[in-house]
């Protein structure tokens, strides 16, 4: 038999309300892993790649590596996943800044490439570097979730 | 408003919070839940075997071995006790919802914030 519980309700009311506003935004807050970002930059510059009509988008090594980064990244989802959520107003508003967000940097690649000379090394290096920042980028959005996270889960 | 209206089984802090956890969710596995709600092992095995008796909760087990994982959804049992938890709260806090007869000032509480 357990012990019985005094309830508080303004207290009660006050950690349901938190669990239930923690739990919703989970799946908008849990970025993953931190090498998730360097796949996810080299995705973006994959996807850049393969929209500028330039020597990149005919290669199949850039598709291959899109796909298995795809695949790799999905793959690892499923296994580690601990939390399935549900769509929310919150979590559709989420996707599409998150889907406007890529669209941009897509955009910012595709720009750079095509004022660059994709023949010369100097320009592969500096698309290096446009990963490197992208995944720093990406780096920095995932410590500012993760902030936000413990936040929203920790007690009042 | 009284205290009656309360549903019993939901009337522990913990149990509350993991329902409630469960019910903005699909599903969560039970070491998310232990996590992120600062609960041990057992106390967290304590209040999902309370909820998932009183069919507030379901359970299934996926993997093997080291991979085997525990999960956990709210049943529309479970959603609908925990609204009308909730409402019971909201009516006791907001004494707007729950009017005070004159005079009768026994078992008030201040409204939250």
């Amino acid at each position: 038999m357990e012990s019985p519980t005094t309830p508080d309700p303004a207290r009660d009311l006050v950690e349901l309300e938190r669990a239930r506003h923690a739990s919703a935004l989970e799946p908008v807050l849990d970025f993953g892993p931190w090498w998730y970002a360097p796949v996810f930059a080299a995705l973006l510059a994959g996807v850049a790649a393969g929209s500028y009509s330039g020597v990149v988008s005919d290669s199949w090594v850039a598709r291959f590596f899109l796909l298995a980064g795809l695949l790799l990244v999905s793959f690892h989802q499923y296994q580690a996943r601990r939390f399935v959520g549900r769509w929310s107003r919150l979590s559709v508003v989420m996707t599409l800044a998150v889907a406007a967000l890529v669209v941009l940097v897509v955009f910012l690649w595709t720009l750079v490439q095509s004022l660059l000379d994709l023949s010369g090394a100097p320009a592969y290096l500096l698309l290096l570097a446009g990963w490197v920042v992208v995944t720093l980028l990406l780096l920095a959005v995932r410590a500012g979730l993760g902030r936000l996270r413990r936040q929203v889960w920790s007690p009042a | 408003m009284s205290l009656d209206a309360l549903d019993p089984v939901l009337v522990p802090p913990k149990r509350l919070a993991a329902l409630g956890v469960l019910d903005a969710a699909k599903q969560v596995e039970f070491g998310f839940q232990r996590d992120y709600l600062g609960l041990s092992d057992s106390d967290l095995s304590k209040q999902l075997k309370a909820l998932t008796d009183a069919g507030y909760a379901s359970s299934r087990r996926t993997g093997r071995g080291r991979s085997r994982k525990s999960w956990f959804s709210v049943t529309s049992d479970g959603s609908a006790a925990l609204a009308a938890h909730a409402a019971a709260l909201r009516a006791l806090v907001s004494p707007v919802a729950a009017p005070t007869p004159p005079g009768d000032g026994a078992g008030a509480v201040p409204p939250v914030g």
